[in-house]
C-alpha cells in the first residue's frame, strides 16, 4: 500500500544563517492495505513530520514514498501538486489535533462536507454525520453550533468524524486522542477499527502507548537524530 | 487535467527601461526599481497555472506586484511581456494568448469569463446606481432585455450574498463596508464567471464581517464550482480559502506550493520571514 | 471667397458664393455626409464653419442644408413643428438670400426640409431629405462625460451602462423618463441620439423612405440614417417603448386626433388648449 524508503526531512532556517535542522533521517517502512502502522518515538523524534511528509504538508528532503493509489503507484515525495490535491480529495485523509475551519460553518455541515464532496447527496451525508456525532457523544444541541468555540476535546472528535465519514483509503492520524477522556478514546478506537476492517490503511501517532497497542498491527520505532550539523 | 488559465512569463514595467535594467526584466536589480531610469518592474516573468475548481492564493506584501497581476489578467493594464492562455476545457474555443486580442474581444472575455472583486468597493461598484442595477450591469451588457428576469437574477444573487431584497433598489453608498463588499461579490458572479479575481476583499473590514465574507466566498466557490485567484497579504485568509499559493516579492514569484506546505514548510527565505511574522 | 464689387454708386455690395459656403467647405461637408450615410448612426467629425448665426442656433443643420442645396430645390424650415417661428423664418430668409431657391411650408412640396425638434406628420418620400438640427449628438453623454471613452464605447458596442441608465429609471419611476432625445439603436450597431424630437417622432425614423441627416454645429458632428434603415428605440421586453398619448384630446383648430399636439395653458392658468404641433399640416387639413 505504501512504502517509504530512505525518507529524510530537514529544515533550512534562512533567518538563522541557514541553519539546518533534521526532523528525521533515512526512515524506511512499509504499510500493507487495511493495516495500522503505529509510529513510536520520543518527543521531537520527527513522528509528526513523517505524517506531514506523506500528506505533503512538508516537502520531503530526500527519499521516496511509493503509494499504491487507485491510479497506480505514485511517489508522493515528488508528485505534482495537482495530483496531491486530487489524492487528498479522493484517497488520503489526515486527522490532526487542531481544527482549521471556516468560522461560521456548523458542526453538522463540517462533518457532512467530506462525504458530500464524494458525491453523496447532502441529506444522506447529514444523516451519516449525525450518527457519527451521536456515537462520539457530541450533544445534539451543538450540531448547529460553530466548532470554532468548542472545547479541545469536542473539536478533536469533530476532526475524527470528518476523517472517518468518507472512508479514505489511507488515513494519517496525528495524536487524534490527545485531549479526549477515556470513554471517548474507546469510541474513537472502535470507529477506527471499523474503518480498518472496511479496508482503510492507517498510520498513526498516539502519545498513549496503551491506546496505540490496542489498534496498531505494526509498530515503527523512530530514533531521534542528533541535531549537530 | 488541463489548466483553465495558463500565465507564462507575464511582465509589467512602468517606465521605459534603460540599458542597465531592460535586460531580463531587471534581473540585476536589488528591489524592483531601476536606480538609473527609475522604471518600476511590477511583475517579472510571473508564471503559474490555475486549474478548474481551484482556488489559488497570491501572497506578498504591499508593492509585491500581486494587485498589478490581477489588473493585467483583467485587462485593466497592458502587460509589457508574457502570455496568458485561457483554455476552454469545454472545447468551445481554442487556447489562445488572450493578451494579443483586440480591445473588443478582451472586453467580451472580461464580461463573460471573469468576475472581479476589489478591495475598495468604490472601484467595483457604481455608488449612485442601485444595488440591483450594479448586479444587472453585466447582464445588460450581455444582452438581457427583460427587467423582470434581470431583477429575478439580481435578487437571487443578492440573496446569496445576504443582502436583504428590501434594499435592492437602494444605492450602495448607503451601505456598510461589509454590505458593499457583498454587493460587489454578487456583481462579480452575475455573469456566471469561470474565474473569480478577488483582490484583498476582506482587508479593512471588521473581523466579524471578514469572517462572513470569507464564509460566503468559500460557499459560493464550492457551490458554483468556480476557479478563483485570491490576492491577499493575510495568511489567515489564504489558509482558509486556497488550495495552492504563490508567494510574490518585488514582482517575482519566489515560491509556490500547496497552501499548507507554504505555511508549514516554507522554503524561500522571504516566505519563511513572511510566515514567521504572522501574528 | 466673397467677391467685393464696387457699384456705380460707390456703395459696397458683397456677393457670396451660391449657398454662402465656399466650395472647399461644401466638398468637405458632403464627403462627411457620405461617410455618415455609409456608416449609419456613426458620428462623423467635421470642420464646422463660422456661420452668420450663433452656434447652438442650428448651424449644424444649416451647413448640411447649404452644402446640399441646388437652385432647383424647394426648401421648408420648421422649428418645433412651426414654419413661422423666429428661428425658422431667419434661417429660411438667409438660405433664400444666398441661393434664391423656392420656399414652401407644404411638406409634400419640399425637396429639402430643415427642422428642429420635430419630424413632419405627413409621410416623406425617397425624393426628400430631412435635415435635423442637433444640440448634443452624443447619446451616451448622459452616462459618460469623456468623449474619448464614449467613442471607445461605440467602437466596442459597450452599451451596458446606457441600458443600466434606462433600467434605473424603470425601477425608480416605473418607466423611462426621457421625453426628448430618446436613444435609439441604428442598424443594430450604434446607439444614436435622434436629436430632441419627441418620442412621437421616433418610430418615423425606422425603415423610412427618406434620408435623415443630423448636424451638430457646435459639437462638430454629422450623422445620418439612410432610407430603409432599422432604427429601434432602446426598450425592454416587459417595458416597451411608448409614444406620448393624447387619448381623448384633439386639435382645436383642425380636429385631428392622430397628430402630436402642443399643450397651451391659457392665461387663467387652468384651461388647457391643444393644437397640432405641425402647423402647416394643420392648416392644410383646415383648408380641405
Amino acid at each position: 500500500m505504501l512504502k517509504a524508503t530512505n525518507l529524510s526531512k530537514s529544515f533550512v532556517l534562512h533567518a538563522l544563517d541557514k541553519k539546518q535542522i533534521d526532523a528525521f533521517r533515512k526512515v524506511s517502512f512499509e504499510l500493507a492495505p487495511a493495516r495500522f502502522l503505529g509510529i513510536r518515538g520520543i518527543s521531537g523524534s520527527g513522528k509528526s513530520s513523517i505524517l506531514k511528509c506523506i500528506y505533503r504538508t512538508y516537502l520531503p528532503t530526500e527519499g521516496t514514498i511509493n503509494y499504491h493509489s487507485r491510479r497506480g503507484v505514485l511517489n508522493l515525495a515528488d508528485l505534482p501538486e495537482q495530483q496531491i490535491l486530487a489524492l487528498r480529495r479522493e484517497e488520503i485523509g489526515f486527522v490532526s489535533q487542531f481544527l482549521h475551519v471556516l468560522p461560521r460553518v456548523s458542526a453538522l455541515d463540517l462533518v457532512a462536507e467530506p462525504l458530500w464532496s464524494q458525491g453523496v447527496p447532502l441529506p444522506q451525508a447529514k444523516k451519516r454525520a449525525k450518527e457519527l456525532l451521536g456515537y462520539l457523544n457530541i450533544p445534539p444541541a451543538l450540531y448547529d453550533a460553530y466548532p470554532a468555540n468548542f472545547s479541545g476535546g469536542e473539536q478533536q472528535r469533530i476532526n475524527i468524524a470528518r476523517a472517518v465519514i468518507w472512508n479514505p483509503r489511507l488515513l494519517l492520524l496525528d495524536e487524534p486522542t490527545a485531549s479526549l477522556d477515556e470513554g471517548s478514546v474507546k469510541r474513537v478506537i472502535s470507529l477506527l477499527r471499523e474503518l480498518k476492517n472496511a479496508g482503510t490503511a492507517m498510520i498513526g501517532i498516539f502519545h498513549d502507548t496503551a491506546v496505540m497497542d490496542s489498534i496498531a498491527d505494526d509498530i515503527y520505532h523512530i530514533k531521534p537524530v542528533s541535531h549537530e550539523t | 487535467m488541463k489548466p483553465l488559465l495558463k500565465v507564462s512569463r507575464l511582465s509589467k514595467r512602468y517606465g521605459n527601461g534603460c540599458l542597465f535594467c531592460a535586460n531580463e526584466n531587471g534581473a540585476g536589480l536589488v528591489g524592483n526599481q531601476c536606480p538609473h531610469c527609475k522604471s518600476v518592474f511590477a511583475c517579472r516573468d510571473v508564471s503559474f497555472d490555475l486549474f478548474p475548481d481551484e482556488v489559488l492564493g497570491i501572497v506578498g506584501e504591499s508593492g509585491s506586484g500581486k494587485s498589478t497581476l490581477v489588473r493585467l489578467l483583467h485587462f485593466e493594464e497592458e502587460a509589457t511581456g508574457g502570455e496568458v492562455f485561457l483554455n476552454a476545457s469545454t472545447g468551445e474555443e481554442k487556447s489562445q494568448n488572450v493578451l494579443a486580442l483586440g480591445p473588443f474581444a478582451k472586453r467580451q472575455l472580461r464580461n463573460r469569463k471573469f468576475g472581479i472583486v476589489y478591495q475598495n468597493p468604490q472601484m467595483g461598484l457604481r455608488m449612485d446606481v442601485s444595488a440591483g442595477g450594479n448586479v444587472a450591469e453585466k447582464l445588460l451588457a450581455a444582452g438581457w432585455r427583460n427587467v423582470g428576469l434581470i431583477r429575478e437574477r439580481a435578487g437571487e444573487l443578492l440573496k446569496k450574498t445576504e443582502i436583504p431584497l428590501s434594499r435592492m433598489d437602494e444605492a450602495p453608498r448607503n451601505f456598510s463596508g461589509g454590505m458593499q463588499q457583498r454587493v460587489q461579490i454578487a456583481k462579480a458572479l452575475s455573469n456566471k464567471p469561470r474565474i473569480l479575481l478577488l483582490d484583498e476583499v476582506t482587508t479593512g473590514l471588521d473581523l466579524s464581517v471578514q469572517a462572513r465574507v470569507l464564509d460566503l466566498i468559500k460557499n459560493l466557490q464550492r457551490e458554483l464550482k468556480l476557479s478563483a485567484l485570491v490576492v491577499s497579504h493575510d495568511l489567515g485568509v489564504i489558509r482558509l480559502l486556497c488550495h495552492r499559493t504563490i508567494v510574490m516579492r518585488y514582482g517575482r514569484v519566489v515560491e509556490s506550493g500547496l497552501t499548507d506546505q507554504i505555511l508549514e514548510d516554507p522554503q524561500h527565505p522571504y516566505t519563511q520571514l513572511l510566515v514567521s511574522s504572522r501574528l | 471667397m466673397p467677391i467685393v464689387e464696387k457699384s456705380k454708386k460707390q456703395t459696397r455690395q458683397i456677393l457670396y458664393n451660391f449657398a454662402f459656403l465656399d466650395d472647399v467647405a461644401k466638398r468637405e461637408i458632403r464627403r462627411k455626409i457620405l461617410k455618415a450615410v455609409a456608416v449609419p448612426g456613426y458620428q462623423v467629425p467635421f470642420g464646422s464653419r463660422e456661420m452668420p448665426i450663433a452656434r447652438g442656433w442650428g448651424t449644424g443643420g444649416l451647413q448640411i442644408t447649404l452644402s446640399l442645396i441646388e437652385p432647383s430645390d424647394t426648401l421648408k424650415v420648421i422649428d418645433q413643428g412651426c414654419d413661422y417661428s423666429v428661428n425658422a423664418v431667419n434661417i429660411k430668409k438667409f438660405v433664400q438670400a444666398v441661393t434664391g431657391v423656392r420656399i414652401t411650408t407644404d411638406t409634400t412640396e419640399a425637396t429639402l426640409i430643415q427642422t428642429r425638434h420635430r419630424i413632419p406628420e405627413e409621410p416623406m418620400t425617397e425624393d426628400q431629405i430631412l435635415v435635423l438640427q442637433v444640440p448634443y449628438p452624443e447619446a451616451l453623454r448622459e452616462v459618460e462625460p469623456s468623449e474619448q471613452k464614449t467613442r471607445a464605447m461605440h467602437a466596442e458596442g459597450d452599451y451596458g451602462r446606457m441600458w443600466l441608465f434606462l433600467y434605473e429609471d424603470i425601477i425608480h419611476y416605473g418607466e423611462v423618463r426621457l421625453s426628448y432625445r430618446y436613444p435609439v439603436l441604428v442598424n443594430n450597431k450604434y446607439i444614436m441620439d435622434p436629436s430632441p424630437i419627441p418620442r412621437w417622432d421616433v418610430p418615423k425614423l425606422n425603415m423610412a423612405r427618406t434620408l435623415f441627416l443630423f448636424g451638430a454645429g457646435r459639437e462638430k458632428r454629422i450623422y445620418a440614417v439612410p432610407p430603409y434603415t432599422s432604427v429601434e428605440p432602446l426598450q425592454f421586453e416587459d417595458h416597451p417603448f411608448r409614444v406620448e398619448s393624447f387619448a381623448g384630446k384633439r386639435c382645436e383648430r383642425c380636429g385631428a386626433e392622430d397628430t402630436y399636439l402642443d399643450e397651451i395653458i391659457a392665461e387663467d392658468g387652468v384651461t388647457r388648449h391643444y393644437y397640432c404641433s405641425d402647423t402647416s399640416f394643420c392648416d392644410k387639413r383646415r383648408r380641405t
